[in-house]
């Protein structure tokens, strides 16, 4: 993908902008067809979207980006029907602090092992190799007041 | 008008890579929404979605970036929205409703204002005459 292009020529970009830049909220222009038709709709442009390998590859590394980008503990703390402010109980810190190191990349080992165990899990680490795998004994890591 | 835009987003589609590009995309954010709901929400420039503080309604919105260090995924302009708005469904649970594809290039954050006045103003309550059982839910300070 070249990325200073544009879209299209200047006539089909034309016809974007007016799509996208200045959507028509006159009279009836708001509305759409019942929820169903909706998405049936959106499943048949998906369709043409997934019968173009350029676009079924665009829309696929877009998709696996996002996913990649997901808060992982916020996931994993949600995954087990929990609150943050149950978690925050749990670490004996603000429900704000909980929420910062769901939001924080690079955390401590000794925040991320409390934070797991406080979702009623246990962090193990494992190295990978091409021929073997090696676990990392996560308490040896730990300073001498928070391993278990 | 989100499924109008994208059928003519579409027609276009047709002719133009680019504009294919963009819709897959589009379809890649709307599945992230559909899969992972509200854990792509968030504050931080690499969410896939912000929360849209203008409102006094539990909007978000969508973000399709230009590539830069947050998002090397997007390929080119535009810079694009989507807005949406969680509503209560009667029987239980929530649905997202997505309600527009927007591009915020030339206005920046003055974007939202215009859109967010059509959404409360117009589309929330077209959706609630359609969708009886449905309730918009209010925005939470965080």
């Amino acid at each position: 993908m070249n990325e200073s292009s544009t879209l299209g020529g200047d006539q089909n970009w034309e016809k974007v902008r007016a799509i996208i830049d200045n959507p028509d909220f006159g009279p009836g222009g708001y509305t759409d067809e019942d929820w169903a038709t909706a998405r049936k709709q959106l499943e048949a442009i998906r369709e043409d979207i997934r019968a173009n390998p350029g676009a079924a590859a665009v829309e696929a590394s877009t998709f696996a980006e996002i996913s990649r980008r997901i808060r992982t503990l916020r996931a994993i703390r949600r995954a087990r029907g929990l609150t943050q402010q149950q978690i925050s109980d749990q670490l004996q810190v603000s429900q704000g602090e909980v929420s910062r190191i769901e939001r924080r990349g690079n955390l401590h080992l000794s925040t991320l092992v409390r934070f797991i165990e406080a979702t009623g899990g246990r962090l193990r680490i494992i190295a990978m190799f091409d021929d073997d795998e090696v676990e990392v004994a996560v308490g040896d890591l730990l300073p001498p007041e928070t391993a278990a | 008008m989100f499924i109008r835009q994208l059928r003519e987003l579409n027609a276009v589609a047709a002719t133009d890579d680019l504009c294919m590009d963009l819709l897959a995309d589009v379809s890649a954010l709307i599945g992230a929404l559909e899969k992972y709901g509200h854990e792509i929400e968030g504050y931080q420039p690499d969410d896939a979605s912000h929360p849209i503080v203008v409102s006094r309604f539990r909007l978000f919105a969508l973000r399709r970036t230009p590539p830069t260090v947050y998002t090397p995924y997007a390929g080119h302009p535009p810079v694009l929205r989507i807005p949406y708005a969680w509503f209560d469904v009667e029987e239980g649970g929530e649905v997202a409703v997505v309600m527009l594809v927007g591009d915020k290039t030339r206005l920046g954050n003055r974007w939202y204002p215009r859109v967010v006045r059509q959404i409360e103003g117009t589309m929330i309550g077209e959706w609630h005459r359609r969708h009886p059982g449905h309730r918009v839910q209010v925005r939470r300070m965080p």
